[in-house]
């Protein structure tokens, strides 16, 4: 068993496509910063100091005129108008601020699942197509160990991938807020960045498992990625025009709602973050075992 | 003598998703020895690669039992598997790693460290190029480095899947010694072949699959014998005078090709030289008729022989 989970380390560590992912990803991820940075300049004392004003205008017009109606009955007015008469919104040109760090970082999200799909659905896939599935089975003739192992090892392998990437959009973000924005952050700002960067890996990783098990049961790394595109833009999008009432279970709007980490409305349904994890954890484990038991069974040639 | 490999009535068939069935294997009988080099032979799509297929249990037979060094496959297979190295059809190796790497992911498997690679590597040839890529690598060093791949366990059997496939000259009579090498150090080598010359030079028995039955097995002599009525070959400057100067003489002669065939033990060759000598006449060639494994094998195989599965 510690023989084989080195194997399948040695092997995903070798791949090429795990390597070029993640240096297009860190490429990416350094050019937006520099982007960000050559577009953001810290404002002047004075700037700073007059857009404080403004904003505390602002927010005192706004609580006395009820939230300009943008409250619903019985809301917090105060909160409201703290939170969008800031300062920030006075600024001529808004500074690159560390505050919004969370933001960017969810905004990684879509990426980073992609990234794990692509690298859990070819690590299976490549397998079948190079025909080293029979090479290993002949080396471990236990199906559900290889499998299992696999999967393991491969989330693990995108676990740790998007989590250093972030780690490195989260420097990297610190640093140009340091030099060029504006480094004030709340109190729950660490934990938040802390709680996005682990959804947004953990769902990659989970992407990995789904991806490499639509390859297990397809044999083929393009043909899972492409049954997971049609099911998400085509099925789930019919599901979502003709039968809204499953909404909630359509695994495209669970990973966001998991993502965003709070209740998120789609149409008609409401998603809850505790619920979302439920679901995709279903998906996950459900199409891992299936594909599991089809291997157990299959031929292999 | 124990056996390596049993196999009883083994069946495989193939369906198709529009119903068509391919019988591959068709009760399928056969006991390998152990120790010494066993050749597997048969024409394309005898059936050979799925037999191999059912000895690792990577598919699974329609019926039949299969025991591999006296354990029932698939059941026992997670222990038998670290005494058996194998190649299935051309070795599947990973493209895009090298030659080293690609033993390496193998070896971590079952705890073998860098120095069995190494030596695999040595034995087969390919330590020089072990850092290239396998995708920059010819068929012949692709077909060296699977066996590497199967000698890396240091197995009680081998079971190789046209092994010589794709290799020159050279590497042929280098795979026919390694061949030998190993089935002389007490290893059952189970190799499927059609290059026939090779296997009669290097097999002790063969067993002889057409459209997925056995048609003969043994010792390479005695399949040999089945079909070699004993003769000799006299090749003189006159056939016809040769020919008749035999008929006259009282030996049951044709001719065959530019030679003219004798029918009589070899040992008894003395008797048509002394013949024909009687007659002024003098061969310039005479020799033992011997069958040779091609020409058993093509016999055998001929589609008439076998009644056609499926
Ligand atoms: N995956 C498969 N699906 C359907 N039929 C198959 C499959 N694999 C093999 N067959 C059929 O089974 C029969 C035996 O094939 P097999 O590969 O065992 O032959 P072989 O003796 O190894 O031939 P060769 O000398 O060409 O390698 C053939 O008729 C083949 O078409
Ligand atoms: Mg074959």
């Amino acid at each position: 068993m510690i023989g084989l989970v080195s194997s399948e380390w040695l092997r995903i560590r070798s791949r090429r496509l795990v390597k070029v992912l993640a240096a297009v990803a860190l490429a990416g991820i350094v050019i937006a910063l520099v982007i960000g940075a050559a577009q953001s300049r810290r404002p002047s004392a004075d700037e700073l100091e007059s857009a404080r004003l403004s904003a505390e205008a602002a927010r005192d017009d706004c609580i006395a005129q009820g939230g300009f109606g943008a409250v619903e009955p019985g809301g917090d007015v105060e909160a409201f108008c703290r939170q969008e008469m800031n300062s920030a919104v006075f600024l001529g040109k808004p500074p690159m601020r560390l505050s919004e760090l969370p933001e960017t970082l969810r905004g990684t999200a879509f990426i980073a699942i992609l990234v794990g799909l692509v690298i859990g659905a070819s690590a299976v896939g490549a397998s079948w197509q190079t025909g080293t599935i029979t090479t290993i089975l002949t080396w471990e003739p236990r199906r559900l160990r290889v499998a299992v192992v696999r999967a393991v090892v491969v989330a693990t392998a995108v676990f740790m991938v998007v989590v250093a990437l972030l780690g490195v959009l989260i420097l990297l973000f610190w640093v140009t807020t340091s030099l060029r924005g504006l480094t004030s952050i709340s109190e729950g700002w660490p934990s938040e960045v802390a709680g996005v960067v682990l959804r947004v890996s953990m769902l990659s990783a989970a992407a990995s498992v789904i991806g490499g098990a639509i390859a297990m049961l397809g044999r083929n790394t393009a043909a899972a990625l492409g049954a997971v595109f049609v099911y998400l833009a085509v099925l789930e999008g019919l599901v979502r025009g003709l039968r809204p009432a499953l909404g909630r279970f359509l695994l495209g709007d669970n990973i966001a709602t998991a993502v965003i980490g709070h209740e998120v409305t789609f149409g008609a349904t409401t998603l809850t973050p505790g619920r979302a994890w439920v679901v995709v954890s279903i998906y996950t484990l459900g199409l891992a075992a299936l594909a599991a038991a089809v291997f157990r069974v299959r031929d292999v040639h | 003598m124990a056996s390596a490999i049993e196999i009883e009535s083994l069946r495989k068939e193939y369906r198709s998703i529009r119903g068509r069935t391919t019988v591959a294997v068709d009760g399928l009988d056969l006991d390998v020895p152990e120790g010494g080099v066993f050749g597997f032979l048969g024409p394309n799509g005898a059936g050979k690669t799925t037999t191999i297929r059912c000895l690792l249990g990577l598919v699974a037979p329609g019926a039949g039992r299969v025991r591999v060094l006296g354990s029932e496959i698939p059941r026992a297979l997670p222990s038998v598997i670290r005494r058996v190295g194998a190649i299935v059809e051309t070795p599947a190796l990973f493209p895009r790693f090298s030659g080293r790497r690609n033993l390496m992911i193998l070896a971590r498997i079952d705890g073998i460290g860098c120095t069995s690679v190494d030596a695999a590597l040595t034995r087969v040839g390919l330590a020089d190029r072990a850092d290239d890529l396998v995708k920059t690598y010819s068929l012949g060093m692709k077909q060296r480095l699977g066996i590497a791949a199967a000698l890396l366990k240091d197995p009680a059997m081998l079971l190789l899947d046209e092994p010589a496939n794709g290799l020159d000259p050279a590497g042929i009579v280098e795979v026919r010694g390694l061949l030998r090498s190993l089935g002389a150090e007490g290893r059952t080598v189970f190799v499927s072949s059609h290059i026939l010359s090779e296997v009669q030079h290097t097999a002790d028995r063969v067993a002889i699959l057409a459209r997925g039955k056995l048609v003969a097995s043994g010792p390479v002599r005695e399949v040999l014998a089945t079909r070699q009525g004993s003769g000799v070959l006299v090749r003189l400057h006159d056939q016809r005078a040769g020919l008749d100067a035999l008929v006259r003489a009282g030996f049951e002669a044709e001719p065959a090709g530019t030679s003219v065939r004798v029918s009589i033990a070899a040992e008894a060759a003395d008797r048509v030289s002394r013949a024909l000598a009687e007659a002024g006449l003098y061969p310039i060639e005479l020799r033992p008729d011997e069958v040779d494994l091609e020409t058993v094998f093509l016999e055998l195989t001929k589609a008439d022989d076998v009644e056609p599965a499926s």
